[in-house]
């Protein structure tokens, strides 16, 4: 066919090109993010009544996080009869513990929290064990105290109990933490606003996302009062802090591996009777972070070196990711607690209960929360509805 | 009676895709064709299981009717009929009737000697139905993940769904549909504006046609797509709208089970972001 | 009937450009000459321009301009002129309205608002020029003024969101921000604040009006497409005199739905489809949080919400919410009596160190 005069050569080379880049463009968007497959396969489980789809996802990609794996555990070493206190000396935390089982949980805790640096993390080599030259050790103690007081005190851990592994797993700092975002430089002395409040310099969006809902409620003891109802709060809510409220929530259920589902029936966020007890655990558990964040965590300022802390120089702080680590049950529910008789705080009463009453477990209740009634099916029969 | 003036004319024999002559007949305005006869059974019994449905639930509000399919342990399998097996025959009933309705459209066509835009673009709306009731609950391996019938029972479903992936705004594919859905609407208001703003001019003023149309979208917006072109761009638009809607929510679940919003960490990291000698925020 | 042409034009002519009809002078000011765009005609006309250049149209790109300007170096100053860190955050730069603290006030000190109030301005008085532009324009070509009715719905909603509605709630801090991703979320926030928007009525109506607009504009192009080998396209010729591709289109919905538009009517049905789906959403923005506080609540009110059999009947609050629902709702069946928090009895037994118990005990979610 001859060509017009009208259709300028070159024309062709514009149409590979917009081609061109249209496949290009699929295929990054392909081949560069991660996505999940249905023939992982995708499991999924129920939290309400059939059909509106409160249910909550897992991938072979979540189920099989690498640091999700319950360690090998160390065999007991057979009771020495005599307490720490009395082998060795400057055992502040746990005297009272059988030195064996002192020395198991010392072996433990190295695996758990400092594999690869060992005794020498927190022990200077050549000096007494007693000596608590290095911070790390100072820190150590600290955490300790924490952990007793959780397993012992913590409504939202239960009797499922938490050891060192449960956040550090392997790590000396654990892998999920957050500081406050750096304080940010008013652009041109303040006549244009304050910068964006995301973390530029984050590589994933979980630390990209601004820090002020952590800080306001995983820090601070703000209201999370999410809906708005004269009915509910008798009084107009503020559009700005939904947003923070929003983004706390996305964090939460993120840490989690879980979504909205897990705790709310989206209709009525607001709405406890459409709730999943689910909910009430992650309340007891969002007061629970706010009192380590508070009690254990901020102390630790004073011991910590310049390097582990963040750009405001504040320590690293919980969220619920530091312990769910994406699961919904961190390691999978796991009770690694119990072989540790150290882990528990007998007769004292940490922080947790002093500070915070509903934070003790009350028997009654205990029971309720510690078998939460199974979700789908058992209680959707046909001859239960009404 | 029912014919138009124009209307005998039309009404020849032929044209059909199945039964030849049987069912090539007209009831009132309606023709029926075989697929009608299919349609109609199919609709008719659909429409009597929701009611039944209705009947043994708790409520006769029309609001509140609630045919939810199985609970998701019941996976791919049958269910009891008052445990989501009713939601899967009136399920069977829909996509037999949405599908009659369009072979139905295509033997019309057919018949009239028109293309088969129609019907081709109702197949788009098909596919985002079948995505959300058959494709999507077989990927995610169970009934359960479909949408219940009811009015607000499956804007529930639709509310929980979104919030599956926390924040269903940043679903890509869902920026896309919306953009197309609205875009369509604007486009659609511009189209019906200006041809009725053509051929209903003020007084005094004659009937306006083609050029009229042209020049008033190249005064107003530097261009005019032309009378054909609009077409082509409304009925591409739409159907791209009924697809993306339906891609949007095959990958929420199937291939993307976290929050929406977390899926960017890819853009976050890419290459030429930082480290250009250019100061950071913090 | 070789070339339908029903998809994208297989041939194009490319003869003399269509030049713009003799206005009065006031009326004639054509800016760009024509150009002829082989991509363009390959889906549309390909003629480009010319266009008009009318006072109100000047005023409102600069208008525009302006806002753009205005938003655009807030984002840029923000991350202090860096580029890279403009261009990575342009889904995420955002320009916020006033805190609820400085209520409806138009005097804000720029940086907490003001830019943002600014911005509105000289957005609102561009959308507003456009409007003029467009309704003039029908009049000057001796066509009627459709299109900008059209227009003013979608103007209507804007407006509603952006000032009507922050003036009833007496606060800016209501409006909604300027930027790609904050929009988005102050969306879904403000769902979440106002009670859950699928229950707001005239949120159901707007949807049902856009997908509405859809379906039409699908039924309607297919209709005309699929009649264009009869010449299909030429609506307006076969609204004043009736073609066999009006015929057959009737036909095709009458014999398919047993009910037919018009060439004229359809786009009747799509004018007000369109033009209803941004009023009918304004409506319920205005009425949200001034007359309605929680759209959920609403439906259950009026027996719209479904009611769902409990799946949790056995569920216990902790007493400090327990306290709260109760106030909210004596009668719900979570408002159970207080339970007294026993002081000093909460220390958990210690567990047996001997019997090692299951390591997964209720391992996965």
């Amino acid at each position: 066919m001859k060509r017009g005069p009208y259709k300028p050569r070159g024309k062709g080379v514009v149409d590979i090109v917009i081609i061109a880049a249209v496949f290009v463009v699929i295929l990054i968007l392909v081949a560069v993010p991660t996505w999940d497959a249905p023939w992982d396969p995708i499991e999924s489980r129920e939290w309400g009544w059939r059909g509106i789809a409160m249910n909550t996802f897992t991938s072979k990609r979540t189920r099989t996080y690498p640091w999700n794996v319950v360690p090998p555990a160390i065999p007991p070493y057979d009771p020495s009869g005599e307490p720490a206190s009395a082998t060795y000396e400057n055992v502040q935390v746990l005297g009272e513990l059988d030195s064996a089982r002192f020395d198991h949980l010392m072996a433990s805790l190295t695996q758990w929290v400092a594999p690869e640096q060992g005794c020498n993390y927190c022990h200077v080599t050549g000096e007494s064990f007693a000596s608590d030259a290095l911070y790390t050790k100072r820190v150590a103690r600290q955490m300790l105290l924490m952990t007793r007081d959780i397993n012992a005190n913590s409504r939202h851990v239960g009797t499922t109990g938490v050891t060192c592994y449960t956040c550090h797993r392997g790590n000396p700092v654990p892998r999920f933490t957050w500081f406050k975002a750096a304080e940010s430089r008013p652009p041109m002395g303040g006549d244009v606003g304050m910068p964006p409040p995301w973390v530029r310099t984050a590589e994933n969006m979980r630390d990209f996302l601004p820090r002020r809902p952590f800080e306001d409620y995983l820090l601070d003891d703000k209201p999370i009062t999410g809906s708005q109802a004269r009915r509910w709060h008798g009084k107009v809510a503020d559009l700005g802090k939904l947003e923070d409220i929003y983004i706390l929530m996305m964090q939460m259920s993120d840490g989690m591996g879980v979504n909205c589902n897990f705790c709310h029936n989206s209709r009525a966020f607001n709405d406890w009777s459409q709730s999943t007890p689910k909910r009430i655990n992650a309340w007891y558990g969002i007061r629970m972070t706010r009192a380590l964040n508070n009690n254990y965590l901020t102390p630790l300022e004073t011991l910590l070196p310049r390097k582990r802390l963040g750009p405001q120089g504040d320590v690293p702080k919980a969220d619920c990711a530091t312990c769910h680590q994406r699961q919904a049950k961190p390691l999978g529910g796991a009770a690694m607690a119990h072989a540790y008789a150290g882990l528990y705080a007998f007769g004292g009463r940490g922080t947790l209960a002093r500070d915070n009453a509903l934070e003790t477990r009350e028997p009654g209740r205990a029971e309720l929360m510690l078998s939460p009634p199974e979700p789908a099916g058992l209680v959707q029969g046909e001859g239960k509805a009404p | 009676m029912s014919l138009l003036s124009f209307e005998r004319k039309y009404r020849v024999s032929g044209g059909t895709l199945v039964g030849g002559e049987l069912f090539d007949f007209w009831v009132g305005p309606f023709y029926v064709g075989f697929f009608g006869v299919t349609t109609a059974i199919f609709a008719l019994l659909g429409t009597a299981l929701i009611f039944y449905g209705a009947s043994i639930g708790p409520t006769w509000n029309v609001w509140q009717i609630d045919i939810a399919p199985p609970p998701i342990e019941y996976g791919l399998a049958l269910a009891p009929m008052k445990e989501g097996g009713l939601w899967q025959i009136i399920t069977v009933c829909a996509i037999g009737a949405f599908v009659s309705w369009a072979l139905r459209q295509v033997e019309i066509a057919r018949k009239l000697g028109m293309g088969y835009h129609i019907p081709i673009a109702f197949s788009a709306a098909i596919v985002a139905y079948l995505s959300l009731e058959v494709i999507r609950p077989i990927m995610l391996g169970a009934w359960g993940h479909a949408f219940p019938y009811g009015i607000f029972s499956h804007l529930d479903w639709v509310s929980n769904v979104g919030y599956q992936t926390l924040h269903f705004h940043y679903n890509p594919a869902h920026m896309l549909a919306v953009t197309f859905f609205f875009g369509t609407t604007l486009i659609l208001a511009m189209h019906g504006g200006v041809i009725l703003s053509a051929v209903n001019p003020p007084a005094g003023e004659v009937v306006k046609h083609g050029q009229h149309e042209n020049q008033y979208f190249r005064d107003t917006i530097f261009y005019s797509i032309g009378p054909l072109g609009i077409h082509r761009l409304g009925w591409f638009a739409a159907i791209n709208a009924g697809l993306w809607s339906a891609a949007c929510i095959l990958i929420s679940g199937p291939f993307w089970i976290d929050g929406w919003p977390y899926w960017y960490d890819w853009y976050l990291q890419l290459p030429f972001w930082n480290d250009m000698g250019l100061e950071g925020l913090g | 009937m070789a070339n339908f042409h029903s998809l994208y034009s297989q041939i194009q002519i490319h003869g003399p450009h269509e030049k713009p009809f003799d206005l009065p002078p006031h009326n004639s000011s054509h800016i760009f000459g024509s150009v002829l765009s082989r991509w363009a005609g390959k889906f549309g006309d390909p003629q480009i321009g010319p266009s008009y250049l009318g006072a109100s149209g000047v005023a409102s790109l600069i208008c525009g301009f302006i806002a753009i300007e205005i938003i655009g170096l807030n984002f840029f100053a923000a991350v202090h002129w860096n580029p890279v860190a403009f261009v990575e955050g342009l889904a995420w730069h955002r320009l916020d309205p006033p805190d609820a603290k400085w209520g409806f006030t138009p005097f804000v000190p720029l940086a907490e608002g003001g830019w943002w109030i600014l911005a509105g301005f000289f957005l609102t008085a561009s959308i507003l020029l456009w409007w003029c532009r467009i309704y003039f324009r029908a009049k000057a070509l001796g066509m009627s003024t459709h299109v900008s009715w059209a227009f003013a719905s979608a103007i209507f909603l804007y407006l509603s969101l952006g000032f009507i509605r922050p003036m009833l709630m007496g606060s800016w801090h209501e409006a909604p921000p300027f930027g790609i991703i904050p929009h988005l979320n102050w969306t879904a926030s403000f769902s979440v604040l106002y009670g859950n928007f699928y229950y707001n009525p005239f949120h159901c109506f707007s949807i049902v009006f856009l997908y509405g607009s859809v379906l039409l504009f699908a039924m309607h192009g297919g209709t005309i497409l699929a009649t264009s080998r009869f010449g299909g396209e030429r609506e307006t010729e076969e609204i004043v005199d009736r073609g066999t591709a009006a015929e057959r289109g009737a036909l095709f919905w009458r014999w398919t739905m047993g009910f037919n538009a018009t060439f004229e009517s359809i786009h009747r049905w799509a004018w007000w489809f369109a033009l209803l789906t941004t009023f009918t959403g304004a409506i319920g923005i205005l009425l949200t949080g001034t007359v309605v506080d929680n759209w959920y609540l609403w439906g259950v009110k009026w027996g719209l919400a479904p009611e769902y059999p409990q799946t949790y009947p056995e569920m216990v609050l902790p007493p400090e919410i327990a306290e709260q629902v109760r106030a909210a709702d004596p009668r719900s069946a979570l408002a159970l009596p207080p339970v007294e928090a026993a002081p000093g009895a909460g220390i958990a037994p210690a567990p047996s160190a001997t019997a090692a118990p299951p390591m997964n005990e209720g391992a996965g979610q």
